[in-house]
């Protein structure tokens, strides 16, 4: 009965052809890794005995060395038959023990790393319960915990934003655009994670569940605005990978902040709705999906924007497709039917939008702030079709950003005609987006 | 860019919003009174800002762009470099006037 | 030593068969008191629409008073200490300024774009330095070239200095002699009764296409966290009792060169390859803070701000170890008090930039100088970004540390530094794991520190190179 043991490793060896690590075992078995390690050693013993044919072994060798002059504690993986070769040339050595037992002989120890990888995988939760070290003060915290202490952290960040004139903070000529965003978004991750750890003990993919009560709202009176995106999400989550649906369930926690704590509190039951909405909505699918596109895409440019500091004509000839991407969220709702025609179209292309565009070349002529008359020509992507008055409000914004860099507008000009011919790195993004937008 | 630019737009429209407002808010009010005074209260506002001007020309507490002038002033106590109380009286009394509150070159882009 | 603490005990062997009714020995970890003093380092209100004129003069405003005492200690108190302004020629005094230097080589964004020369892209360097360099001193309102006795091609720009000589007729200053702030003044260190570790780690590189380095960080990670080796070897690791990772979790190949070069319709539906790294790292901090507290700073490749002080990693990166009240998401630069023990560090960008724009190449040489100008980063703002403030210049370093690090280290190095007030400092410049499978730990007690290497065995090296695979 003891013994036992030494048949499971046995199996886990010769029938299933494993690499069996110290590591492995104390998981699989369920015991502490000294026991483990005890184990595999006694195993080899036994066989050894036995001396049956073909079984390598990989040894952990720690101690003190000099390397170089410098001494340093070395932590090794060795063979079998460089184990005394590598002990002798230790100054002193730590310890030494079995780290794992296979087959084959391993000609490198790359596998050694994948077996004891998936292994810890999927005990991640309790990883270091069979370990000999006991940390009194690494308990994962409770829903509640977490959120209070976020709330402790949050606070901090924002008292030094009021009180920041006294240190670092914004001179007074600065108004404090972004300093609204980071708020909304520490709001909604915090709402996340702490719905999150409802969730418990299965927390290993949470998301899924999660995204069911963003789904729901229809019932709520002040979420109906947020239902498309709802939608949308919801049809996320089965092929979206994971850390872009966080955005995008940060993005709904946001549009659906008033009504968050209702939310939380209909957790529970909203699911089978969810996935009857979910159903009903599946032929809607490559809607949804060319609204995420276009989502995401305004999303990246808006980082973009933020870190760029001038940008070159050709490329906010791009930029044009932002203000303008959103558009078929509003127009969705009053003519659906449209829409399914645009789906299929951006179906068969997902590259190409419904609407055509073009480049033009147009000059504007404004009063900048010094009072000063500039004319600057630049090339604006335009839509032609019959949806004109959707995209001319989209034009304004990059009309006032311009009208903001009189001074450099004329350099961004010649730039960009410079550009096509210089042989700057930028040539080559540059071109690749002309090039899209010739092949139309 | 856009973050940077939309803030000097902005802080132009507030400087003459609130200034063109300050302006009528000062000279209708004295009339009640009389010229004098009101004379008075222009003279003394014209000394004020010119002390202001000298603070913001003294180089010894540092550059005075892109911040407000009780920021500077703050910086320099900080780094004892000694600058006039007067002027922290003075910048605390009208600390909602842009005129006083705003350092000379306030307005120019940079 | 940390291999002589783990190998004391007796019968701590598991080359034996299992006894059952043993569970195998659980040790307490070492827990002791932190405190984080790294608010200094955080940006509040991001506001960037300021010149970086405020920041060199708050730099300035701050070290004068320092500097002049120190002139006065080096020279006497009764040196001449003037303004530019006030300079006569012939005289000797000495000037505290903070010096520039003009270099030819340096990338300048103004000169790419100007269309009147057409250059080439200048083409990456190791170094930026060259002979026509020219150091310059400035001071509030004027500058002057020096020449004499200043070493021009170690100096950096941004560093605070006093020099001591006269002008000539040519305008140029003879510097006769210079000082620097050096070490700030030192809170003693508590003397501790029983040696505990940190372990300071940097460069993970996760997301690399080596997949070979993984299983050194897996035994590092599976030595602190107490399942490797024997007793002896876990109740030594009970006492490491912190692990600090220094910046660079992440690859240099996780940040897509595509990404800003690619259209973006081309690269809309790729996912970024920093998602699966971050991923993996969730995993490994995982392992870790069930086990151990850890601080983890961001690096120069890490998804975080790029300029000084880079802002801690968001936690919504990591939504499995992020439970644990044992990760501290920390700034980069760092600055903690680990029991009473002040660590002052940062991931290493600061003395890689002082490095391509001096001829000093040790990045602990260079962490020395840093400290004896009593500044972290003297090349930002100009080579090296940096946030502009305004009010003060946070890295001025106005406490001394105990131990003073640097990440992303071509090589573990450490040194034992006293100042002139009897300040200790530890220097130790952090190896990159992912180059050098190489890690440090830290005796609080002693202020010794100590590389540990990892190391497996691979196909192609054997024998021989099989003990230099750390380095």
């Amino acid at each position: 009965m003891d013994e036992l043991y030494l048949d499971n490793i046995d199996e886990y060896v010769n029938d299933h052809n494993k690499i069996v690590t110290y590591k492995w075992l104390s998981l699989t078995l369920g015991v502490h890794v000294n026991t483990a390690k005890q184990m595999l050693y006694h195993y080899l013993e036994h066989k050894r005995k036995e001396s049956s044919p073909q079984l390598h072994a990989t040894y952990l060798v720690s101690g003190k060395s000099v390397d170089n002059g410098q001494t340093c504690h070395k932590v090794s993986v060795v063979r079998e038959e460089q184990l005394e070769d590598f002990k002798s040339k230790m100054t002193l050595v730590v310890s030494i023990h079995v780290y794992s037992v296979q087959k084959a002989l391993l000609r490198d120890s790359g596998p050694l790393y994948s077996v004891d990888y998936d292994a810890v995988k999927d005990n991640l939760k309790n990883c270091s319960r069979y370990s000999s070290i006991r940390c009194a003060s690494a308990v994962p915290m409770s829903s509640v915990e977490l959120r209070q202490a976020r709330e402790k952290e949050q606070a901090p960040t924002s008292v030094p934003e009021n009180k920041k004139p006294a240190v670092n903070g914004g001179a007074s000529v600065a108004s404090k655009p972004s300093a609204k965003a980071p708020k909304g978004i520490m709001g909604m991750l915090s709402f996340k994670s702490t719905s999150k750890n409802q969730d418990g003990s299965k927390d290993i993919k949470p998301e899924q569940k999660e995204v069911a009560p963003v789904t729901d709202p229809p019932k709520s009176k002040p979420a109906a605005k947020t239902n498309p995106m709802a939608n949308f999400f919801g049809s996320q989550t089965k092929k979206a990978d994971r850390p872009i649906k966080e955005e995008q369930e940060a993005r709904t926690a946001v549009v659906s902040e008033q009504n968050q704590s209702s939310q939380q509190e209909e957790e529970p039951e909203p699911e089978p709705a969810a996935v009857q909405q979910k159903d009903t909505k599946t032929d809607s699918r490559s809607k949804t999906k060319r609204i995420e596109e276009s989502d995401s895409e305004e999303e990246k440019m808006e980082k973009k924007k933020r870190r760029r500091i001038k940008r070159p004509e050709p490329d906010s000839s791009d930029e044009d497709v932002i203000p303008d991407s959103p558009q078929p969220l509003e127009t969705k709702d009053p003519s659906p039917k449209k829409e399914v025609e645009a789906a299929q179209l951006s179906h068969g292309n997902s590259e190409t939008k419904v609407r055509k565009r073009r480049r033009v070349l147009k000059s504007h002529v404004f009063l900048d702030d010094e009072g000063c008359m500039v004319t600057e020509k630049g090339y604006e992507s335009e839509s032609y079709s019959e949806t004109e008055d959707d995209f001319q409000p989209s034009k304004q914004p990059r009309d006032n950003f311009k009208a903001k860099l009189p001074s450099s507008s004329k350099e961004n000009e010649k730039k960009s005609q410079k550009r096509s011919s210089a042989s700057s790195q930028k040539g080559t993004k540059q071109a690749s987006i002309t090039g899209f937008f010739q092949k139309k | 860019m856009t973050a940077k630019r939309g803030l000097i737009t902005d802080s132009f429209k507030v400087v003459k919003k609130t200034r063109r407002g300050g302006k009528k808010e000062k000279s209708p009010t004295p009339p009640p009174s009389e010229a004098e005074a009101e004379d008075e209260a222009q003279t003394v506002r014209e000394e004020e800002l010119q002390k202001l001007k000298q603070f913001d020309l003294d180089w010894r507490f540092g550059p005075c762009t892109g911040i407000s002038r009780l920021q500077r002033w703050e910086r320099a106590k900080c780094h004892g470099v000694n600058p006039p109380d007067e002027i922290k009286d003075l910048l605390l009394q009208k600390h909602t006037d842009p005129q006083y509150s705003l350092s000379l070159w306030s307005e120019y882009p940079f | 030593m940390f291999s002589d603490l783990s190998a004391q005990k007796e019968g701590s062997s598991v080359l034996c068969r299992p006894a059952f009714e043993d569970q195998g020995p659980v040790f307490e970890r070492e827990t002791l008191c932190y405190s984080l003093c790294s608010e200094r380092y955080g940006v509040g209100e991001r506001s960037f629409s300021r010149q970086y004129a405020h920041i060199y003069a708050a730099r300035l405003m701050h070290m004068r008073p320092l500097l002049s005492e120190r002139a006065q200690q080096k020279w006497g108190s009764g040196v001449l200490i003037k303004k530019l302004c006030d300079l006569e020629t012939g005289q000797e005094c000495c000037i505290v300024g903070t010096l520039f230097k003009r270099m030819d080589l340096q990338p300048s964004i103004l000169r790419e774009i100007s269309e009147e020369h057409n250059l080439l892209p200048q083409p990456a360097r190791a170094k930026y330095i060259s002979d026509a360099d020219e150091l310059i001193l400035e001071d509030e309102l004027q500058r002057i070239k020096l020449e004499g006795k200043i070493d021009r091609d170690k100096c950096v720009t941004g560093s605070v200095v006093a020099i001591y000589g006269a002008e000539k007729n040519d305008g140029k200053f003879t510097v006769e002699d210079f000082c620097m702030a050096d070490l700030p003044p030192q809170t003693p260190r508590p003397a501790l009764g029983s040696d505990r570790f940190v372990l300071l780690a940097s460069g993970l590189g996760l997301g690399n296409s080596h997949a070979d380095s993984m299983l050194g960080l897996q035994l590092l990670v599976d030595m602190v966290t107490g399942q490797l080796g024997d007793t002896g070897e876990q109740s030594g690791a009970a006492t490491i009792s912190r692990v600090l990772l220094a910046g660079n979790l992440l690859s240099h190949s996780t940040q897509d060169k595509d990404a800003s070069t690619k259209a973006k319709y081309l690269t809309k539906k790729t996912q970024a390859g920093s998602v699966e790294a971050i991923r993996l790292l969730d995993e490994l901090l995982l392992q870790l803070v069930a086990s151990v507290p850890v601080d983890v700073m961001p690096g120069q490749y890490d998804p975080t701000n790029y300029t000084l002080p880079q802002q801690p990693l968001h936690r919504c990166m990591f939504p499995l170890s992020s439970v644990y009240p044992t990760l501290q998401l920390a700034s980069n630069p760092y600055e903690a008090n680990i029991d009473g023990v002040r660590f002052l560090g940062s991931s290493g960008q600061n003395v890689c930039d002082i490095q391509r724009y001096s001829t000093m190449d040790s990045h602990l040489e260079i962490l020395e100088e840093t400290l004896r100008l009593r500044h972290l980063a003297p090349t930002a703002p100009d080579t090296l970004g940096c946030y502009p403030f305004y009010q003060k210049d946070p890295f001025i370093l106005e406490e001394c540390p105990h131990v003073y690090f640097s990440g992303s280290a071509p090589a573990f190095d450490s040194k034992l530094i006293k100042g002139p007030d009897g300040q200790e400092v530890l220097l130790v410049t952090i190896p990159e794991f992912s180059s050098t499978q190489t890690a440090c730990l830290v005796n609080l007690s002693t202020l010794q520190c100590e590389p540990v290497c990892f190391s497996a065995f691979s196909a192609d090296e054997d024998e021989e190179s099989e003990m230099n695979v750390s380095h």
